[in-house]
């Protein structure tokens, strides 16, 4: 049952024209500025390897963040509003609430994965440059991962009790924002594992409460 | 099949149903007949699960509908007015979806939409964000009809079909009924009711101001509810006269 939910809602996004354009728009943007920035490693006036590589890394890693970061809010709300709304149709449906829930959740990690993979390409040239290693990669990049899947999930529980969409926009947003200058905080004062282990431990908690939550409040339609 | 007790419902901006009392026996229709704003959908919504009563008691089928709407939703196949599709599927891959979510038995095997379907003149490859209302409804009532629940809830469903359609669906709900099948819908058309139901309850203001049986093929809709409103009838059944 939960694949055939999950199913439906990657459906939803492939045959969605704005997530199409806002895909493609995501991954020009990417390219031209990954593209960018190996333009200038690899210029002469680089004269340190090591200070250019680290720059070249971070630069990569933090456009890609922030490019899904910005987009994750609007995948939420967009395609999944119509189950999560005042009246879902899914009320309609014999399907308990928590098994919607469980796909949606599931359907996004699919989407941000599948975001993140693009990058792939980019950082596969930096390993091969000397720029970093694949378990510095493949560390971001499941950082990237978890932080993006909080941040859903507290999306998910903001448009669940928002009954406005402007209202449920705009918290989206400021949590997004809010989320990342904890992030940033976090990095500064504790170590990488410990910065991981956090947000997958945010994740987990999010996503249980996520789950109890939405076994009551899908249940019947809002008033 | 359905026994509803002191049924209230209120929202935020006021009341919408007041005590209501309404008894429909297994292999019935009942039509709910009524004003505008009435509190007709607010009723089947809540038969259906779909919304949660403030007061009141409803049993469907001798199932505590309020405690356990998740042992209550088989049983029901709900049409509400307005249609709310996931659009970027088509006919086809909707009809399966519902039936796979709503059918224990179509989940254990891959469902198939069987030819002799009702309405099959819609086509399963067709987009459903390009359905008219008509469709969609047609769509809606062949989704439900292809469950074969045991109650049949329709909010108005009649409004947009076609008079083809109309005499089709009218077929439907006899054979349906033939089958053991029980409807409660909400309906005006006296043409309709006098050929669908045996039953027909009027609502006024959140409030069932009578329930009665169809002794004859024609009946005054408008002219019975106007001397309800103007008497305040609080009686809650009889026979059409």
């Amino acid at each position: 049952m939960i694949g055939i939910l999950t199913g439906k809602d990657l459906q939803a996004a492939a045959r969605n024209r704005a997530f199409r354009l806002v895909m493609t728009g995501y991954l020009l943007v990417f390219s031209a500025a990954g593209l960018y920035f190996f333009f200038n490693f690899l210029s002469p006036e680089n004269s340190s390897f090591t200070a250019a590589s680290e720059a070249l890394f971070l630069q990569i890693s933090v456009l890609q963040g922030v490019l899904i970061a910005g987009l994750a809010p609007w995948i939420i709300l967009r395609l999944h509003a119509q189950d999560l709304s005042a009246m879902p149709f899914a009320g309609a449906l014999n399907v308990l609430p928590w098994r919607l829930l469980t796909a949606k959740i599931a359907a996004s990690a699919i989407y941000i994965a599948l975001l993140l993979s693009l990058g792939l390409p980019f950082f596969s040239l930096a390993q091969h440059m000397g720029v970093a290693t694949y378990g510095r990669i493949a560390w971001l990049l499941a950082d990237t991962f978890l932080f993006l899947m909080v941040l859903i999930l507290l999306v998910f529980h903001l448009s669940m009790r928002c009954r406005n969409w402007v209202l449920s926009w705009i918290l989206s947003y400021t949590a997004l924002a809010l989320l990342g200058l904890f992030w940033s905080q976090l990095r500064s004062s504790l170590n990488h594992g410990s910065c991981t282990l956090i947000l997958l431990l945010l994740s987990v908690l999010f996503g249980s409460l996520l789950i109890l939550q939405g076994n009551r409040t899908l249940l019947y339609e809002k008033d | 099949m359905i026994k509803a007790q002191g049924v209230s419902k209120i929202y935020r901006g006021g009341t919408s149903l007041t005590d209501i009392d309404l008894t429909l026996e297994k292999g019935r229709v009942l039509a709910i007949a009524g004003t505008n704003g009435a509190g007709r959908t607010t009723l089947l919504r809540i038969l259906a699960t779909q919304l949660k009563p403030n007061r009141g008691r409803i049993e469907i089928d001798g199932v505590n509908a309020i405690k356990h709407p998740f042992r209550v939703r088989p049983k029901i196949g709900f049409v509400p007015q307005s249609q709310s599709f996931y659009d970027y599927m088509t006919v086809g891959e909707f009809l399966k979806f519902v039936l796979y979510c709503n059918n224990e038995k179509d989940r254990k095997q891959n469902p198939s939409i069987p030819e002799d379907r009702p309405f099959e003149e819609l086509d399963t490859e067709m987009p459903l964000r390009a359905l008219s209302f008509g469709s969609r409804q047609k769509l809606a009532l062949t989704s439900v009809l292809l469950q074969e629940p045991p109650l049949l809830l329709l909010d108005e469903p009649l409004t947009h079909l076609d008079p083809i359609a109309t005499v089709r669906f009218h077929g439907l709900v006899r054979d349906y009924q033939a089958r053991g099948g029980t409807v409660l819908m909400a309906c005006n058309r006296a043409s309709d009711i006098a050929v669908l139901c045996d039953q027909v309850a009027f609502m006024h203001e959140g409030r069932i101001l009578k329930q009665m049986k169809l002794e004859q093929a024609d009946i005054d809709i408008c002219g019975i509810l106007q001397d309800l409103i103007e008497t305040g009838s609080g009686e809650k059944s009889g026979e059409a006269s």
